[in-house]
């Protein structure tokens, strides 16, 4: 069982152990919902929504605050509540979904929390947005957008055919993003970061990592990294460019190889060929007084490296 | 018992080595051998033979060309972005899928039984939220779908030429990963506390 599992259980037996806030309720008349609770600063706050928005933001205080508003007179609002965790949910009637594309049936939740709590945010096609939280965030929507910020705690962002954009603040928060078809964009981040993507892209900024792993299947992928000694790069895609600009001065290990694509970079010397049957390459070398280590290997995808 | 000393020989003194001498020096073969060696050379790749490495080299080339050009054809063939309003006038739009075919894993993968079997698992939970998920979602589920099983079919193809690659296999691991991640995130969202962590 990962820590997270852990936390999660603890969490959730302290929500059944302890007195707790909770009920469902419905918006008939379309007024927003507010809901207050004091909780710990470092308190586990989950949210779950259908349709619309969630939007999360920050303040000094230790206490929740929700204001949802509900358009559909059918939707129920969950709000269970103690000092350790809290729990917000929309049901739709028989767990349906809207088809249509009207925005009418929307379900905005705005939250107000403290700095330092946990956030699992899912949805189906809410879009989720979240800003000044430093503490760890899950987030993760079908075909809504997800936008946060990192700091120094864990950041997993999570959308099928919604963009995701994490934006660092100089913190070493380890981020992951994992996308299908829409964009990820990733800047300023000083941590490791894991990006995955099937045909959308990834943009990433990312400055003193110790690991970054990126892949896709048939997304581009382009990232602008800062090494440092200890650095690991890798980078892996089936059909997919995958391009790396490295910040000069650049100290390396370079492994490189793609079955049947182009390599070219403007270091070191040229790919050469890694059978005399196959079209395949590789290009091998140190750059530099090595240190990091970067590798990249794609199936007919191109690689692209340089320091500018 | 005969034997052989080691060392250096003289012929003129080494009873075999006379015996020898005295074979003719030419001696034709009952028929020409080429045709045979030409035909076995052809069916196993052998690196060492120089005269048919350009041809080999040019059918792998052929091989791998014509998978991504067809890779590359059924990606262009479904455009992403905005099409020209010509041409938006003459298509149909698109039917909204009802439910997803997944990916097929050739049999080079090395995926096993219980690895499809934790997949189906998923699979049918995922079916249960496809269709009430929006009509441009399914399609873009579907598509990409679509594309990791073209992925999946190249590396396939890939791998039945270079079985040992450490290389595709990862690649291959990592598509088969990349489907069940589509499913979790579906079949997860919007679940509450019943989504996994």
């Amino acid at each position: 069982m990962s820590i997270r599992n852990v936390c999660l259980a603890a969490a959730t037996l302290a929500a059944l152990a302890a007195p707790s806030l909770a009920g469902a309720e419905t918006s008939p008349n379309g007024q927003p919902i507010m809901k207050h609770v004091n909780v710990a600063p470092d308190a586990t706050v989950e949210v779950s929504n259908v349709q619309g928005r969630v939007e999360v933001a920050t303040w000094d205080k230790n206490e929740v605050e929700l204001v949802a508003e509900l358009e559909s007179p059918k939707d129920e609002l969950e709000f269970e509540a103690n000092e350790r965790y809290v729990r917000i949910s929309v049901e739709r009637p028989n767990g349906k979904y809207r088809h249509d594309d009207d925005d009418e049936d929307d379900a905005t939740l705005t939250l107000r929390v403290p700095k330092g709590i946990r956030l699992i945010a899912d949805t189906v096609s809410a879009d989720i947005a979240v800003s000044g939280l430093r503490g760890e965030q899950k987030l993760e929507s079908v075909s809504g957008e997800v936008q946060t910020q990192a700091f120094d705690a864990p950041v997993r962002a999570t959308s099928v055919s919604g963009e995701v954009s994490v934006v660092g603040n100089g913190g070493k928060a380890t981020v992951s993003t994992e996308n299908v078809s829409g964009s990820t964009t990733v800047g300023g981040i000083r941590g490791d970061y894991h990006g995955e993507v099937v045909s959308g892209e990834i943009r990433a900024t990312v400055a003193a990592a110790q690991k970054i792993e990126l892949n896709s299947v048939s997304g581009d992928i382009e990232i602008k990294a800062e090494l440092t000694p200890t650095s690991r790069v890798n980078m892996e895609s089936v059909s997919g460019t995958l391009t790396l600009k490295i910040k000069p001065p650049v100290n390396a290990e370079f492994d490189v190889e793609s079955f049947s694509g182009d390599i070219d970079s403007c270091l070191g010397p040229k790919a050469h060929s890694t059978s005399k049957y196959t079209p395949g390459s590789e290009l091998n070398y140190t750059q530099g007084n090595g240190g990091a280590r970067v590798e990249m290997q794609t199936l007919s995808g191109e690689i692209s490296i340089c320091d500018r | 018992m005969n034997t052989i000393p080691f060392g250096p020989r003289n012929p003129p003194e080494d009873p075999l080595l006379a015996k020898a001498a005295e074979l003719p020096k030419d001696v034709a073969p009952p028929h020409d051998l080429w045709p045979g060696i030409a035909a076995r050379l052809g069916e196993v790749e052998k690196p060492a033979a120089r005269p048919f490495r350009w041809p080999l080299a040019l059918a792998a080339g052929v091989l791998v060309a014509s998978v991504s050009a067809l890779l590359t054809w059924s990606l262009v063939r479904a455009p992403e972005g905005p099409v020209p309003s010509t041409q938006v006038a003459k298509t149909t739009p698109e039917p909204v899928p009802t439910d997803i075919v997944p990916v097929k894993y050739g049999p080079n993968s090395g995926l096993s039984a219980k690895d499809f079997g934790a997949r189906d698992e998923l699979l049918r939970q995922f079916r249960g939220r496809f269709a009430s998920l929006k009509p441009e979602t399914r399609a873009a589920i579907a598509k990409n779908l679509a594309i990791m099983q073209t992925a999946a079919d190249e590396i396939d193809a890939a791998l039945a030429k270079d079985p040992a690659s450490g290389m595709l296999k990862g690649m291959l691991v990592g598509t088969y990963k990349q489907e069940l991640q589509l499913y979790s995130t579906v079949v997860t969202a919007g679940d509450g506390l019943t989504r996994r962590i």
